[in-house]
């Protein structure tokens, strides 16, 4: 052997003895991780934290062994939910820690819960946790818990494998908020330091009761101040330019049955005014939509009928926004970004009156410039079964 | 050694060299005594004495079954003996007037006596003088023209070369018919004497490269050139790396075009696959289909081929370096299924993905080695072995399954067989790194790979030209596929750019109708 050979073995050898020798691997199987899917904080009677989590329990394979090619069981594999208590979250998921044999891992985790008693107390806690430990996900959804985060883990759901994917799956389809932790985190750190979290409830949906997204809790100060409901919420989601679909239905004037309207385009933009110190925001608004039913009389092939029923339709509009608008300023909490928009075009204003924001919040002078268009309105012209009706 | 006494090997050489050394005396008993010497225990070499009508002695020497005997006795034996009469002149001059077929030369030492017959060539001596006349016909049964195997295509050529040098330059000269086509034939190997050919165009490839060719084919010293292989292993720039730094081919067609390019081929008698040099990365990366097929077509194939290329050396790393270290970027979906299966299995997945990888690679070297007949079992025990059995006993999962295959269809996609196997093996190093290093393992082999590969060359090209360093104008031959009417220029591996258009593509039918 030459000795450029030798030379050349020599490298390979001495990088293999280095790796291999040291002995202190950070490998981990995933035998041995405990796959958290979900997870829950809440206050205890004695102000502990209580932190129940949701983990993956792979199940037996070899029983799925005897029928090869049928469909593996969804739902065979039950979901685990283990709690613990501790002074904080980090001390209780230690403790939680020494009753599971694997452990825990939390970079699958999609769904944080926050007890309702744990939200009103702050939730400083359980954010300062998730947002230092490196492993949980930014892009986890959080919710609100009214009632306890470890009945909504432990409940089993028929169509999907646990709870946790039921909870991604509200917040994707984008009926209620889709707030992540990263999004709690930024908003948290913005000028008014407030933040909005959709709230989930069990209630009885048919025979069994399952989680249904409830509205939505604001936070000041780490807090939650106030509690918005399913339409509030939404209100909420035209103002924040969040809305990507939904149907909105009205009685029209003169006429007993109701019309709806399924918008699917909504563009809305926060132009902020001052004049004679009167801080003013002006919501603009874009929708547009396909008529989607109408009960009513009106002839709809005529235009000046549909002008009208657009009408009726931004009326609702502006009053849903009105109401949420309306509970903001009550609860002096500004979760509708109106202090990011005059930061933006007034900020010598803005510094000037950012100590008493909060006060200067429920001053400000909300209008509304809602343009509302009806694309199509459906196969039919007119609601032919009422036609026939008022001629007999 | 010296002051050992000379041991029976000794001996036989001495007189070897002795022998060897001598001329050709004129006195045909003697001559014949010593060439019967030199081929003692021959049983193969016939000697032929016979005696012409003018008393002339001679001899026809002659290795059976080598030589077209009945050349012989048509253009040697029957004009000397019918031919002459009392009269000729015992001389060479005036009695190979009378033989029909050329002689191609006249020896006057013993080597090149044996040299000649030991090539297939019949030497005739005759009684009074000093050299012997070499008629040279070889003649030996060729495998016939077939198509080749290892490298076949759907549209294209259906030959490949053999394993007689004549019957591959005929192949080639049948394509290129130029004088610019040279054959330039050298021998190499002590004992064996292995034709070789540099197969060039003069006129297009660069001058110092056949130079430089011909020199390192020159400096091969060996008992025997077995085959091309050993070549290529003398010759290339970095003898310690995986890969093959020269292209292996046994395609005529793909030979020819590579000389078109201003590379240089070597053909050796004996094997059918010519080398090629110099090589670059994407060359290996090419198949001969590529030309054949349409240019979209061709690109989109060759992205394939590019993407399962990666997919074979780093997708089983990439798997053992996401389970063990990153779990949290599988999706979550994903990482539940994995984990479901994962359950029983008692192996870290490094140990795994290793002890199947490598169960692969020794089921696909069993079906290579073994008798066609043999071969289907080893496939149906293969099956089993990477498939449903092994995850039934619990000793793999199945997504490690599923990467195990795709790798291996992966690996088969590459079309240099040598390229392949370089990157099947460099695989389990980046295996290794993964398992201990998770992902910044994969960087840091991935690191020392490229690094390696561009500093490596070929005959003095950059391996991974004409992407580093970036040769724009060459670039429509690499990961792209240009239309070859666009592709009108030769690429310049050495030396500078001469002769360069190689084709005119033709004018469009917008440019006609103004003319």
């Amino acid at each position: 052997m030459s000795a450029k050979l030798r030379r050349l073995w020599a490298f390979p050898c001495c990088a293999c003895l280095l790796l291999l020798m040291t002995g202190c691997w950070d490998r981990t199987e995933i035998n041995d991780l405990a796959i958290v899917t979900a997870a829950g904080f809440d206050l205890t009677e004695d102000n502990k934290i209580k932190l129940s989590v949701q983990i993956y329990a792979p199940g037996n394979p070899g029983q799925q062994q005897g029928s090869m090619g049928s469909e593996p069981q969804i739902g065979g594999s039950e979901a685990l939910v283990e709690s613990a208590v501790g002074l904080d979250s980090a001390d209780a998921a230690a403790q939680l820690q020494e009753h599971l044999s694997r452990n825990i891992f939390w970079g699958q985790a999609d769904i944080f819960l926050i007890g309702e008693k744990l939200a009103k107390h702050g939730i400083s806690e359980p954010l300062d946790f998730l947002t230092r430990h490196p492993h949980p996900r930014e892009r986890a959804n959080m919710y609100v818990i009214k009632g306890s985060p470890e009945d909504i883990l432990k409940w089993q759901p028929n169509i999907e494998r646990n709870s946790a994917e039921v909870m991604r799956e509200m917040a994707v389809i984008q009926t209620g908020l889709n707030i992540t932790l990263l999004e709690t985190q930024v908003s948290l750190a913005s000028e008014t330091r407030t933040a909005l979290m959709p709230i989930i409830k069990m209630t009885k949906s048919g025979n069994k009761a399952s989680p249904t997204l409830v509205g939505a809790a604001s936070f000041r100060n780490l807090k939650l101040s106030q509690e918005y409901n399913v339409k509030k919420t939404r209100g909420l989601l035209w103002l924040r330019n969040e809305i990507r679909e939904s149907t909105i239905t009205t009685k029209v004037d003169g006429s007993e049955g109701f019309a709806s309207l399924n918008v699917f385009n909504t563009a809305s933009t926060l132009i902020p005014s001052i004049g004679n110190g009167k801080w003013k925001i002006k919501v603009k608004l874009l929708a547009t939509g396909n008529l989607t039913q109408n009960s009513t009389t009106a002839n709809l092939s005529l235009p000046v009928e549909v002008k009208k029923l657009e009408e009726a339709f931004k009326k609702v509009l502006q009053e849903r926004i009105e109401g949420s608008v309306r509970l903001a300023k009550k609860s002096r909490t500004d979760v509708l970004g109106f202090a990011e928009q005059f930061h933006r075009h007034y900020p010598k204003e803005w510094r000037a009156s950012k100590k008493n924001w909060e006060e200067q919040f429920t001053q400000i002078e909300v209008d509304y410039d809602i343009t509302l268009r009806i694309r199509r309105i459906g196969m039919t012209g007119r609601n032919q079964f009422l036609i026939e009706e008022e001629e007999s | 050694m010296s002051s050992s006494p000379p041991m029976p090997v000794d001996q036989a050489l001495e007189r070897q060299r002795a022998l060897l050394s001598l001329s050709l005396s004129g006195q045909l008993d003697q001559d014949i005594g010593i060439l019967r010497q030199l081929f003692e225990d021959g049983s193969d070499i016939i000697f032929r004495a016979f005696r012409l009508a003018n008393g002339a002695d001679l001899a026809l020497v002659y290795v059976d079954g080598m030589t077209a005997i009945q050349e012989v006795d048509m253009s040697i034996m029957r004009p000397l003996k019918q031919r002459t009469d009392a009269d000729t002149p015992a001389d060479w001059s005036s009695l190979l007037m009378e033989v029909t077929l050329p002689s191609s030369s006249r020896i006057t030492t013993m080597e090149d006596a044996s040299d000649a017959i030991s090539s297939g060539s019949t030497l005739l001596l005759m009684q009074g003088e000093a050299s012997a006349v070499v008629f040279s016909m070889p003649y030996w049964n060729s495998r016939s023209i077939t198509e080749p195997e290892a490298e076949s295509v759907i549209r294209g050529p259906r030959e490949g070369f053999v394993e007689t040098l004549r019957l591959n330059t005929v192949m080639l000269r049948r394509r290129i018919q130029s004088p610019a086509f040279k054959l330039k034939e050298l021998k190499i190997g002590r004992y064996s004497k292995t034709t070789c050919a540099i197969a060039y165009m003069d006129g297009i490839v660069d001058p110092g490269l056949v130079a430089e060719m011909e020199q390192r084919l020159k400096r091969i010293d060996v008992d025997m050139l077995i085959d091309s292989s050993l070549i290529e292993e003398f010759i290339e720039d970095d003898p310690f790396t995986p890969f093959p730094q020269v292209q292996t081919t046994e395609r005529p067609d793909v030979v020819s075009a590579a000389i078109m390019e201003g590379r240089v081929a070597v053909l050796v008698n004996g094997s059918p696959i010519a080398l090629i040099a110099p090589t670059t990365l994407f060359i290996l990366m090419m198949s001969p289909e590529d030309y054949y097929q349409r240019s979209y077509v061709s690109t989109a194939i060759r992205w394939i081929r590019l993407i399962f290329a990666f997919i074979a050396v780093f997708m089983p790393s990439i798997y053992v370096a996401v389970l063990s270290y990153h779990q949290e970027m599988i999706p979550s979906t994903l990482m539940l299924t994995i984990s479901k299966s994962r359950e029983q299995i008692p192996f870290p997945a490094l140990v795994e993905a290793l002890l199947m990888e490598a169960t692969f690679e020794a089921l696909r070297e069993a079906n290579v080695r073994l008798p066609k007949q043999v071969g289907s079992a080893v496939s149906i025990v293969g099956a089993l072995v990477i498939g449903q059995a092994a995850i039934s006993a619990g000793i793999v999962s199945s997504p490690m399954i599923m990467v195990v295959a795709i790798t291996g269809v992966a690996s088969f996609l590459i079309p240099s067989y040598p390229l392949g196997l370089a990157l099947r093996i460099i695989r389990f190093p980046i295996m290794l790194g993964a398992g201990i290093l998770g992902l910044y393992g994969i960087v840091l082999v991935a690191m020392m790979l490229t690094i390696h590969l561009l500093a490596l060359r070929s005959f003095g090209v950059p391996y991974l030209s004409p992407m580093a360093p970036l040769m724009w104008d060459q670039l429509g031959d690499t990961v792209i596929r240009e239309p070859l009417w666009a592709h009108d220029t030769r690429p310049h591996w050495t030396g500078g750019l001469r002769n360069k258009l190689r084709l005119r593509a033709p004018k469009s039918k917008q440019h006609h109708a103004k003319e």
